[in-house]
């Protein structure tokens, strides 16, 4: 059993990011500087026994949807092709207007040890990433019961 | 809240009349507010979202990133050179789930819209969308007449 406890969500980048960049500009790995992630927009909630992490990820599918937790850290990174009418020049094809990129997504939470690490679900739908995060036992509220005192 | 990709338009990097590029100049600041606001329809829930637009000879190609929206409600209306997009999306919690408390959010609304003025005559009655992992398509024949025909040259 290796449950472990302690802390909440410690909030989401960690020191390989560049700090905050604006949601949904591409953002480079450490260590790939060539290779280029749109960081998805989130929204984490939390619950008197889980958290969960929404994240809009359009174009993004289930089969290609990356999730691991290790070290603390929980890492989401979604691949998306780019489309061959942004690839590739074609005659009689002409682009008129490109206002977004399109490419894969990357994005890391800090974890802090609440989590319940073995029960970590993730459902994707319509391109947007729920992740739950469901609380140890210990960490959450326990209602103590007031009895009045005599007096 | 309304943080969305860079925009990077950038029409002057292909090859098109010089009338057309300051078009797309134009239409890219008169664009960028939702196409419900003149009703009293948008409201800081409204957000504005980004388009692709391509063309071949066949039709025009219009993407839209929409994420949690279903095809059921979205609504895509065409009139003349005009197409707007608009729609409606639950941010977070199905009913019935209890709302937790939010620690961090960034997601943009639940409401959008978007107009789009296109550079050629479409058939909207031809028209077809396909909604898939929150990403939008829709795909407009060119009329007849904006489709490029072969000449025939025959020598004297």
């Amino acid at each position: 059993m290796t449950t472990q406890n302690a802390t909440a969500i410690e909030r989401s980048e960690p020191n390989t990011l560049p700090a905050p960049a604006p949601s949904q500009q591409p953002v480079a790995q450490q260590g790939d500087q060539s290779t280029w992630y749109y960081r998805p927009s989130a929204d984490i909630f939390e619950s008197s026994d889980a958290y969960t992490i929404l994240l809009d990820m359009p174009g993004v599918s289930s089969e290609n949807l990356e999730i691991t937790f290790g070290d603390h850290m929980l890492t989401v990174h979604g691949h998306v092709s780019v489309p061959e009418w942004m690839r590739e020049r074609r005659a009689g094809r002409q682009v008129i207007r490109t206002e977004y990129g399109i490419g894969d997504y990357f994005r890391r939470f800090e974890i802090g040890r609440t989590i319940d690490v073995e029960n970590i679900t993730a459902e994707c739908a319509s391109g947007v990433v729920r992740i739950h995060l469901p609380k140890v036992e210990a960490a959450k509220p326990v209602k103590i019961t007031v009895t009045p005192s005599r007096a | 809240m309304m943080t969305m990709r860079r925009m990077t338009l950038n029409p002057l990097t292909f090859s098109m009349p010089a009338a057309r590029v300051v078009d797309d100049l134009l239409d890219s600041i008169f664009d960028r507010t939702p196409a419900g606001s003149a009703e009293g329809g948008a409201d800081s829930q409204t957000f504005v979202p980004a388009v692709n637009v391509w063309e071949d000879e066949n039709a025009l190609h219009v993407e839209c990133e929409l994420p949690g929206f279903e095809i059921g409600n979205v609504e895509i209306t065409g009139v003349k050179n005009r197409l707007m997009l608009s729609g409606t999306r639950s941010l977070a919690f199905a009913n019935g789930e209890s709302t937790p408390r939010a620690l961090f959010r960034e997601r943009v609304g639940e409401r959008f819209s978007r107009s789009i003025d296109l550079p050629v005559q479409v058939e909207f009655e031809q028209a077809v969308a396909r909604l898939e992992n929150g990403v939008l398509r829709v795909t407009l024949p060119k009329a007849q007449q904006a489709r490029p025909r072969r000449i025939e040259v025959r020598g004297a």
